[in-house]
């Protein structure tokens, strides 16, 4: 399993459209899990200063990232594949 | 950890627009997922208002059937109805949507199921809405409008200075929709003022205040 970062740029977004979109995404994941492709979605910052959104998924891959962001029908903009680095870790 | 009742709404959504064998969880499908989930054999009970499922059996009853293979998206109508209820839970005090929000986010719809439903049964949206708000707790009183993010909370500011109002903001102040403001002033329900010479509208304050009442709890 890997981590991606799944980078949004929601220029005027409100806080509703994104517990909205938050609420898809969740059960979009469960739904793809229980179908046998196991997505998480871990957590979302959202950044006002430039309105960008940036979510974390824990994915076997980076298209099942992209298929559960188009079922819930959230927009991105780039998908990456990142590497987890967290304090009790170092 | 065990399923919440908005899950298995939305799971039961999911798996009617898989059965449909149609790409998208439409309202409807939502509809369908909070109603089933809320109903005693076929039999759903809010308020004073009770539904029986078994009436529009071709669309709301759910079969189970082997649909894995098919994946469906939200459409894009239904993503307005998360974020609609996301707005009543806020004005609600609640960090997370409950299944009643979803449910009063539909209020307003007059459209597909909803409509039929509503016609049907006669209910307006007011009538849905109250009828849920004694099903389960949700307030009709705290309606700070919503403002993007990063924006500084210009909007309700905005509001709390604001003495009169245009329709529209009106709309926004109380949560409805602005036809229904129009309709109350119509009616005569909600007094309004006309600017001299012209067409333009104008609420007062205490007159959008005096449209809400306080709920009362009823024993269920």
């Amino acid at each position: 399993m890997a981590y991606y970062l799944v980078k949004r740029h929601l220029p005027g977004i409100t806080p509703e459209a994104l517990t909205g979109a938050g609420l898809r995404a969740k059960s979009c994941a469960a739904e793809m899990t229980e179908e046998g492709i196991p997505v998480r979605w871990l957590r979302s910052f959202f950044i006002p200063e430039t309105e960008e959104t940036h979510c974390y998924f824990e994915a076997p891959s980076s298209d099942a990232v992209k298929e559960v962001n188009e079922r819930a029908n959230i927009p991105f903009s780039k998908i990456h594949e990142v590497q987890e680095l967290v304090p009790e870790a170092v | 950890m065990t399923e919440d009742s908005v899950s298995r709404a939305i799971k039961t959504a999911i798996k009617r627009a898989k059965r449909r064998k149609r790409l998208k969880v439409t309202r409807d499908d939502l509809l369908v997922g909070l109603l089933q989930v809320i109903a005693r054999f076929d039999i759903v009970q809010i308020g004073p208002l009770t539904i029986d499922l078994e009436e529009f059996e071709e669309d709301l009853k759910d079969h189970t059937e082997k649909t894995d293979k098919i994946k469906v998206a939200y459409s894009s109508k239904a993503a307005a109805v998360f974020e609609k209820a996301a707005y009543i839970a806020r004005k609600d005090n609640s960090s997370k949507i409950e299944l009643v929000h979803l449910l009063v986010a539909f209020a307003y719809e007059d459209n597909e199921l909803m409509a039929q439903l509503k016609e049907k049964y006669g209910i307006s949206g007011m009538e849905w809405r109250s009828a849920l708000s004694k099903w389960q707790h949700v307030s009709l009183e705290k309606t700070e409008p919503s403002s993007k993010i990063g924006a500084g909370n210009k909007y309700t500011i905005e509001f709390k200075e604001k003495q009169f109002f245009s329709p529209d903001e009106a709309a926004e102040f109380l949560g409805v929709h602005t036809q229904t403001v129009r309709g109350y002033i119509r009616t005569g329900k909600l007094p309004a003022l006309r600017l001299a010479g012209e067409r333009a509208l104008r609420i007062q304050r205490e007159d959008l205040l005096a449209l809400l009442e306080p709920y009362k709890q009823e024993e269920t």
